[in-house]
């Protein structure tokens, strides 16, 4: 867990946007309003405005983004914020494809979360923004570095951010083991042997 | 059978907003919440036009009507709860979820729906205390307004078969 990176030490009392590239998607001129105060109130500086899906993959394609903050719910008759999330993650745009993607929506219905988290979207925050929960949703995004996944049906961060063993206690696989923990019965792992089990590997750029 | 791959990202984010300096998070909180007051006769005029626009969209039959309908409580929904509005936030939260399960499901309950814009109307025309016996009044009255419009709807469907 990325944590453990000291140059993270000050994660988590202090926040700086100052240098971050923020990307706000929001087609209500009020609602972007907020949006890019809150942002404002947070330090962030350089904030990007698209209004729509289209404006929204151009500044995907003419920015470095470090965060996007975007709004289920577009134009009418226009793909939506799920979608744009969606688009992003199999673009191919690097590093935005990875950028850290929280949707905003007023209807935050099991249907919609659901659609949220399979489009590849980090977090969904519901409105009435509130700009602590905000707030904290970025921290806990800059704090857990989540692995992305793909393949055919999903591109987007890990999905599993729990470990709560196998459904119901009982894997369906013969190596599964219980959700629980019981006591240690051998000594503890040594160095050469953890490292054994990492293979750590260049990213292919 | 398809492939997965697992692709760890140098952390960007975290690595920029912890640079030393920047604000305490509590401050940062508080400037946001700051600026956000300033905006509230902006988010208030937004709430009263959407307002509008969902008697205008009741009053319609045309395809996009439901939409609008939904649209225009979402709206509502974002806003209402920063001026001091809860209970008409509550409301539309609940036509955001009636209007939506009317969509998916293609049969539309007028009365249920007028019944929640109705409320609402009240709720922002009578400026009652968000606590107050009288508005809760209100919100019960909306609950069996909307049961007995659905027991209607489902008496005259089983009626018609």
């Amino acid at each position: 867990m990325s944590l453990a990176d000291p140059s993270l030490a000050n994660l988590g009392s202090r926040i700086d946007l100052r240098k971050a590239t923020v990307l706000l998607v929001e087609p209500n001129n009020q609602a972007m309003e907020m949006l890019g105060q809150i942002f404002l109130g947070f330090g962030a500086t350089h904030t990007i405005k698209a209004t729509s899906f289209e404006e929204a993959q151009q500044a995907a394609h003419a920015n470095v983004l470090d965060l996007i903050a975007c709004e289920a719910t577009l134009q009418p008759d226009q793909p939506d914020g799920y979608e744009f999330v969606n688009w992003l993650r199999r673009s191919g745009l690097d590093p935005n494809a990875f950028a850290p993607a929280l949707l905003l929506s007023s209807h935050t219905s099991s249907r919609n979360v659901s659609r949220a988290r399979d489009c590849g979207a980090h977090f969904m925050v519901s409105k009435p923004l509130a700009p602590n929960v905000l707030l904290q949703r970025i921290v806990w995004i800059a704090q857990h570095n989540r692995t992305f996944v793909s393949c055919d049906s999903y591109v987007g961060p890990d999905r599993r951010f729990q470990n709560l063993g196998p459904p119901n206690g009982d894997g369906r696989r013969h190596n599964d083991l219980s959700g629980e923990i019981g006591a240690a019965t051998e000594a503890n792992m040594g160095q050469d042997e953890i490292d054994s089990l990492l293979n750590p590997q260049k990213v292919a750029r | 059978m398809s492939s997965v791959s697992y692709i760890r990202r140098p952390n960007r984010l975290g690595k920029l907003i912890s640079a030393p300096g920047g604000r305490k998070l509590s401050e940062a909180v508080a400037m946001a919440q700051s600026n956000v007051e300033a905006l509230r006769p902006g988010m208030l005029n937004e709430v009263d036009e959407a307002l509008e626009r969902l008697r205008a969209a009741a009053g319609r039959t045309d395809a996009a009507a439901h939409s609008d309908i939904y649209n225009c409580a979402s709206a509502i929904v974002g806003f209402a709860a920063l001026c001091g509005m809860s209970r008409v936030g509550e409301v539309a939260y609940n036509l955001c979820e009636l209007s939506d399960r009317y969509i998916e499901s293609g049969v539309w309950n007028a009365a249920a729906i007028g019944a929640h814009i109705q409320t609402m109307s009240v709720l922002r025309m009578a400026n009652l205390p968000e606590d107050s016996p009288e508005a809760q009044a209100v919100m019960d009255g909306l609950k069996t307004l909307v049961r007995r419009a659905e027991e209607k709807a489902a008496a005259a469907e089983a009626g018609g078969d």
